[in-house]
Order: structure tokens, then sequence, then C-alpha cells
């Protein structure tokens, strides 16, 4: 359990803090999306809570004990986290992709390349792979050393169908034991993939589930987000009396299948 | 007819890498033989799977790395007569998808000085050129500000103007949206419609946001290095099976459609992606 305690980061330069104090908790068992515009300090965040830089004010408790507390605590702490980086070469330094998970060896290789997919890029360097195929790489490396807490800054932007899916699949096994934190700026497909849902701007900081997001669809609006289709689509089926306004309108599978009925329901007459 | 723009003929492009000290290489061929042509003012995309050779492709035709084999001509001109061949990366244009690897000055009007002044062009003239583009493409609030303070998004933006500054014939985009979030994808997608609106530049769009593509006329299909369709944009990007082939996302307007046709048989009739679209079919249906 990763508790966030009154927390927030000013940068010197500036009069007020990047975002409002901060409260919430983060819990095995569910993705967590960091949702905001650009510019909000998703990425700042992401950063305090893997260690990296310490808050202006407020704590962060990693089973009770505050990750600041000591330098020893810290450096226990750090090695606990995986991070994906935006732009994955700052990791790669092996000739060979082989190489460069058998350095990680602390994990299980052979199921990790199995799990990703990875026989056939073994022999390859990975500077050489395309953007997307080391995205998949990455995420391999970090999930070898199976850290506690996971997080990921875009690590499926660029991504093609069958890369997103391998990720998603992968994510949904992981976060069985494991804390998942993502930054994605694809909305459509952070609906899809993650569970809760940490709203972020400089005046408001709101959690919500999926269930919260559909019942309050200007969510997205207030916090300066273009909103996933799905729920634009439904939104606008509402205004038109299409839709039933008290009722949720989750994936396109929900929405097609009421207007099917409704054509039905009129080839009947 | 008049000849097209840009002639690509045959092309193939094998990596080359040194594996010890005897110089002993391992080629590997990414590109085969692909051919194809655009035409002046024609707006084209270019979509395929991760690991396809896209970016690859984007390199040859801006010639930052030379094809093993084939032809490329611009104009008529094959890319290796162009004399002086440094005006050739005035006619051919390239935006990266890392825009941070686009800029050597700190801001815009510093980068951009500096970048035409390479191509030998006045003072008085670069100045000039610096007003027109931040009137025409709204610019002004961002070019004197350092890039380190923009967002992923108007970086991109001004990435493009740049590109854009010395009037090429061909404007190369590499999946210039990839990296940012939807309302930065969405200046960035109206500033490329108002370019090809206004300009005469031929622009060629790698991407795999179908909303993106819906910009373009005519999109070509790569895989594995081969180039393997060449379709209408309207034709492809309604057509469910051809997106999933080529590793792009249903939009959810297109799910919906297929959905209702499977459960009733009723074909929603869309004519784009565009949400309006299914809305209005719906009514259309339900009426």
């Amino acid at each position: 359990m990763l508790k966030i305690s009154n927390l927030t980061y000013q940068f010197t330069s500036h009069i007020l803090p990047l975002f409002p104090h901060l409260n919430f908790t983060l819990h095995k068992g569910e993705i967590y999306a960091l949702l905001g515009v650009n510019g909000v300090g998703k990425t700042t965040l992401l950063k305090i809570l893997s260690g990296l830089l310490k808050p202006s004010q407020g704590k962060v408790f990693w089973h009770d004990q505050n990750i600041y507390q000591s330098k020893k605590i810290l450096r226990q702490y750090r090695s606990q986290i995986g991070f994906c980086l935006q732009d994955p070469e700052h990791l790669f330094f092996k000739q060979t992709v082989a190489d460069e998970l058998k350095y990680h060896h602390v994990g299980n290789v052979a199921k990790i390349i199995k799990q990703f997919k990875l026989e056939h890029l073994l022999n390859y360097s990975p500077f050489e792979l395309s953007g997307g195929q080391k995205k998949i790489l990455q995420l391999a490396i970090m999930l070898l050393k199976k850290p506690e807490i996971l997080i990921g800054d875009e690590i499926t932007a660029g991504l093609d169908t069958k890369g997103q899916s391998l990720i998603a699949k992968n994510l949904q096994k992981y976060k069985k034991d494991h804390i998942v934190l993502l930054v994605n700026h694809d909305l459509n497909q952070v609906i899809q993939m993650c569970d809760k849902f940490l709203f972020l701007s400089s005046e408001k900081f709101q959690v919500m589930t999926l269930t919260d997001i559909l019942n309050y669809p200007t969510i997205f609006q207030k916090f300066g987000l273009i909103p996933p289709d799905t729920i634009k689509i439904g939104q606008e089926l509402i205004a038109r009396d299409i839709l039933l306004p008290d009722t949720i309108y989750s994936n396109s599978e929900k929405i097609a299948q009421i207007i099917a009925t409704l054509i039905n329901q009129k080839k009947a007459k | 007819m008049a000849n097209p723009l840009l002639e690509v003929k045959q092309l193939q492009y094998s990596s080359e890498e040194l594996i010890d000290l005897n110089l002993t290489v391992k080629k590997k061929e990414i590109i085969h033989q692909v051919s194809f042509t655009i035409n002046h003012h024609e707006f084209v995309g270019l979509v395929g799977p991760n690991g396809s050779g896209k970016t690859t492709l984007s390199k040859l035709l801006t010639k930052i790395i030379e094809p093993s084999n084939g032809h490329i001509l611009l104009d008529g001109v094959d890319y290796v007569d162009f004399r002086p061949s440094w005006k050739l990366h005035q006619e051919v244009s390239l935006v990266f998808q890392q825009v941070s690897s686009q800029f050597i000055g700190t801001d815009f009007i510093t980068d951009l000085t500096l970048s035409l002044k390479n191509f030998g062009w006045s003072i008085a003239k670069i100045e000039n050129r610096i007003k027109q583009l931040t009137k025409q493409l709204h610019l002004k609030s961002l070019i004197k500000r350092p890039f380190r303070e923009l967002s992923g998004g108007q970086q991109q933006l001004l990435a493009i103007a740049e590109a854009i500054a010395v009037k090429p014939k061909l404007l190369v985009l590499d999946e210039p949206t990839a990296q940012l979030d939807s309302e930065n994808t969405f200046l960035v997608d109206q500033l490329l419609a108002k370019i090809f609106k206004e300009e005469s530049t031929s622009i060629l769009l790698i991407s795999h946001k179908p909303i993106e593509l819906s910009l373009t006329q005519k999109l070509l299909t790569l895989n594995q290095g081969t180039l393997t369709g060449n379709y209408s944009t309207n034709e492809f990007l309604l057509d469910s099976n051809l997106l999933k082939e080529n590793q792009l996302i249903i939009p959810a307007t297109l799910a919906i459609r297929d959905y209702v046709y499977k459960l009733t048989k009723v074909q929603l009739p869309l004519v784009d992606l565009s949400i309006n679209s299914l809305i209005k079919a719906i009514e259309t249906v339900l009426c």
C-alpha cells in the first residue's frame, strides 16, 4: 500500500505549487491511470512517487514508512520500483536483446521472452528495434525484476494493436500482486485498461472509478481533457433521447446492443 | 499528364552491422523493392505494423540514409543527381516523432534563423518568412518562448512550422502525434489541414491513428518492408478488415456500426469516422 499524504511540489522559480495538496492511497490489484493536460505535473508526480524527487511538502508512505525518512530507506524503496520511461532507449546498453535480458538475470528470462513474444528479436541490437518493439522490450526488462510498484510513462504510445493488447494482457496479470500506475494520453485505451483514474489539474484532484466516470462524464472537460469516443457518443445519444440518461454505457458493445434493440423494435412494428 | 512529384522505383535498403573486429558485416534487408508515386499537392498516408520499415522509408525519402538499390526521383530528378546536393533538404522536409531531436537552438526564432542561414538565406528574408509563418499559423504566442517551457504539442507545432519554412515540395511526417495527448494531437492535425489547404506542398503522413489519417487522400500500406496496398483513404478507413490487417485501432464509431450489423444485419450508413456521422446514421435508421 502506497499512501500519499498532503503532498505537493513547487519549482523554486514559481510562485504557486504545481498541483493542490494530494491525499490518496494506491493498492495492489488495481491499474491506476494518472490523467491531466500536458504540463500539469504528471511526470513530476511520477518522479516523486518513484523516489527520484523529494516533494516540497507532504509525505509518501510505503507500508507505513516515510520513504524520504533516511537515505537507506529511500534506497530500499527505489529498488522496489520499476519505472518505464517514455523513451526506452535510455535503458539499453547491450549489444543484443538477449544480452540485455540476461543482464537483468534476476528473473525468469525464458518465461519473459515467451510472455512478450520476443523470440524472433533476441539476436537484434536493442537500438535497431522499431519504436514499438523497444517499448515492449523495456517493459519485459522491468517486469523481470518484479517491482512492487510498476510505473509507466506512455508505455503504449505509438504501438500497433497487437503490441497494445500484448502489454495490456501482461499488465492485467501483473496487477494481481503489484501496484501499477500509468500515464497514458490515449483515453480510449485508458478506460479499457485501467481500474482507477486520478484526475489532476493545477487546482483540483479527484480519484474516480469507471462507474463514477460513466455517471459523471463531464469530468474530462472539467479537467481540460477531450473525453474518450465512447463517452462522447453516449453523451450525444442521450442528448437526442435515443439512449436513456440514467444508464451506463461503458463501451462500444453496450451502445451497439441498445441501438440494435431499438432497430429490431422498429422492424417489429 | 504531368510528371508525379515523387517517384520511388524498386527501392531497397539493407542495414549493415559490424559484428567483430575482423570487419565481418551482418546484412539485413529492411525495405524490399518498394515502388510508389506521390503527385503534386497530394496528401498521402503511410500505415504499417511496428517494425514494418516506416521510419526507415521516411529516412530514405529525406536522404538521411541512402538506398542499397533502386531510385527516388523528385520532379524527374534522381536524388543522386541533385546539385548542389544539400538543396534536396530544402525540397523535402522531415518532422520526427521525437520533437526534442529536431531543435538545436533554444527557441523557435533562434533555431529557425540558424537553419535558414544554413540554406544561405539573408537575415531580411529570414525575418520576413518568420513574420509570415507566425501570422499564417497563429504561432505568435509561442515563438519567443524557450522550447523547454512548451508542451510537447506546442513544440511539435513549431517543428512543423520550421519544416515548411523552406517551402518544401514534400513534407514527410513520421508519427508526429504519437507522443502527444488528444488535445495536442487535435492542434497538430488542425495545423496540417490548414497547411495542405493553403500551401502547394505534398504531404506524406506516417501514422497509427485512423482519425488523423482521414486528413489524407490516399493510403499506402507497408508490411515487413514490402508495400502491400494502395487505397483511397475513405475506402480504407471505413473497412474494419483492412484496419485490422494493418494493426490499426478500430475507432469506436466503426466498432458500433459493426456490432449493430452483426446483431441486426442493418448497416449504419457512415460517410466518415466522425461521431457526427455515426449519430446521423443512427437517426436515419431509427426514424
